[in-house]
């Protein structure tokens, strides 16, 4: 099975969201004034930058909360440099979009004070900083760039701003910081929830897809005792069984095949990844939601007879509730020929399954299956 | 305000002076006195003297419970209450899966977002809230305990790289 980034359901992870939330103060602390702002800045923050800002076991529950989520908040954005005072000259993002201290780790090792903010830097010329031992060769170098980049640098009478790199507008939105924090970066777009059918459905084929449907085999593996055979024939009940091998799976698919020219396919996975890839985008999904159909079919009839003791029932009726399902999910497109294009499709294949049935004698399911 | 019964009394006459010239009445009953340090083993006299109730920590302020020290897994219990609360009252056997991941989503997830906009969360309360959701999702309860076909940190990750 292709798992090349985790996938979910998209429950809140609400241990994120509380950090999310609680960096929101921080960015409005950082760039909006009001009364709050300056009472935690003169209880707080005096004239350090916030970065360098420590918790202290005296702090409040507030700002202890929001001390810990400080250095991940501050990961993601980078400051907008006016009179300096708020910005670290080697840890924070100002010049460029790494830190000075990653930039140049040779020349951090040596440096001193390395809490100092960018305007106590700027304040002298030359500049006020100083380094442990005399720079020479590539040290040298790497100094001579970085004063080369503060020449445009003006310092200015306002605060400096803090821009969020993760939002095109440079604003903080938690729901960008959230994603960037459960995502690691990465986001992959899948076009699978976005296939029109019922929630349940949808929850039903990422069972399916993760292969932890309830099927007799998962049941064993967690210590149920009981026949495992399948409900309508007597090998062992597998998902690739009961979905593909089985006499009704093959029927269904065969029935499909006859029809329609699709050869049945091999497995979930390759029903995910290549059978229902035949066109554009929006075809792709139409595909999807037929076979769907036919997947919950057989689920729901193998349910019956396992639960409710019924006989099984006969192949035309599996078929026709499939083709039910189809025009009940046609309903949820939201592009009218798509909705055609399903109920269409399940037109096509209950007359011509009827037709053939009908001229080979009712129970001749055998040629077909 | 310091531990000083002149200037409490002065308090008190500068309070009701201003009952007099505004015509604003202060309620006396519904508000609430705390005292701190060596003040606290003269609380009695101070309420006496206010006429107000010695308030007891948490007390809330915009909804918020409010204290001297960092707020215990007690003062969360609010929010369990109300999730516990919201749970008695829904059949999630009548609901399909989909049906209670949307609750779930919509009204479980969201009932302790104002909280968690402002305090960090505790360990033993996230758990909390987690089994609460994960057992509504799941339907297992005390006396049964239903087969999970995926495991929780799975379940939240976001969808939009599902299937």
């Amino acid at each position: 099975m292709p798992t090349q980034n985790p996938r979910g359901l998209g429950i809140h992870n609400l241990e994120l969201q509380n950090k999310c939330l609680l960096s929101k103060w921080l960015y409005k602390l950082l760039n909006e004034e009001g009364l709050w702002q300056q009472l935690l800045r003169n209880k707080y923050l005096k004239d350090k930058p916030l970065g360098s800002c420590t918790k202290k076991p005296t702090d409040s529950h507030f700002w202890k909360g929001l001390m810990k989520v400080k250095d991940t908040f501050m990961s993601f954005g980078t400051f907008k440099v006016l009179d300096g005072s708020q910005i670290r000259f080697w840890f924070d993002t100002w010049l460029g979009n790494k830190p000075l201290k990653d930039k140049f780790p040779a020349l951090f090792n040596i440096a001193r004070r390395k809490q100092d903010s960018v305007a106590t830097v700027l304040a002298t010329v030359p500049l006020n900083i100083s380094f442990r031992r005399n720079l020479v060769d590539r040290n040298l170098r790497d100094w001579h760039r970085i004063v080369a980049s503060l020449q445009d640098i003006n310092l200015q009478g306002e605060r400096d701003k803090f821009r969020w790199t993760l939002n095109s507008s440079g604003t903080f939105s938690v729901r960008s910081m959230y994603a960037a924090l459960i995502n690691n970066g990465v986001s992959v777009s899948q076009d699978i929830w976005q296939v029109k059918i019922p929630s349940k459905i949808r929850i039903f084929l990422w069972y399916l897809k993760r292969g932890v449907i309830l099927t007799k085999d998962n049941l064993a593996r967690r210590n149920w005792n009981g026949d495992k055979s399948c409900a309508f024939c007597h090998c062992p009940e597998t998902i690739q069984h009961l979905f593909f091998h089985c006499t009704y799976a093959k029927f269904l698919w065969r029935a499909v095949h006859l029809m329609f020219g699709l050869p049945p396919p091999l497995s979930i996975d390759d029903l995910f990844v290549n059978w229902s890839k035949r066109g554009s985008k929006l075809y792709n999904s139409l595909f999807l939601t037929a076979a769907l159909a036919l997947c919950w079919t057989i689920w729901i009839t193998r349910n019956e007879v396992v639960f409710d003791k019924c006989r099984p029932k006969f192949f035309l009726q599996v078929l026709f509730r499939g083709t039910y399902w189809l025009r009940q999910w046609a309903k949820l497109q939201r592009r009218e020929e798509l909705r055609l294009q399903l109920l269409l499709a399940g037109q096509r294949l209950e007359t011509s399954a009827l037709h053939f049935f009908s001229s080979n004698g009712w129970l001749s399911n055998r040629f077909i299956g | 305000m310091g531990h000083d019964v002149d200037k409490a009394l002065n308090l008190k006459l500068i309070l009701s002076t201003f009952e007099q010239l505004s015509g604003l009445k202060i309620n006396f009953h519904k508000s609430e006195i705390f005292c701190f340090g060596r003040a606290k083993e003269h609380q009695e006299f101070y309420s006496q003297l206010f006429g107000c109730e010695v308030g007891n920590y948490p007390f809330r302020y915009l909804g918020l419970p409010m204290h001297t020290r960092k707020l215990s897994n007690k003062d969360w219990l609010d929010i369990e209450k109300r999730i516990e609360k919201k749970l008695s009252g829904w059949k999630g056997k009548m609901l399909s899966v989909g049906g209670r991941l949307v609750l779930i989503n919509t009204v479980l997830s969201s009932l302790p977002m104002f909280m968690l906009s402002f305090f960090e969360i505790p360990k033993g309360v996230l758990e909390k809230i987690d089994c609460f959701r994960s057992r509504f999702y799941w339907q297992s309860d005390q006396h049964k305990r239903k087969y999970r076909l995926a495991k929780w940190e799975l379940m939240c990750q976001p969808k939009i790289q599902g299937v």
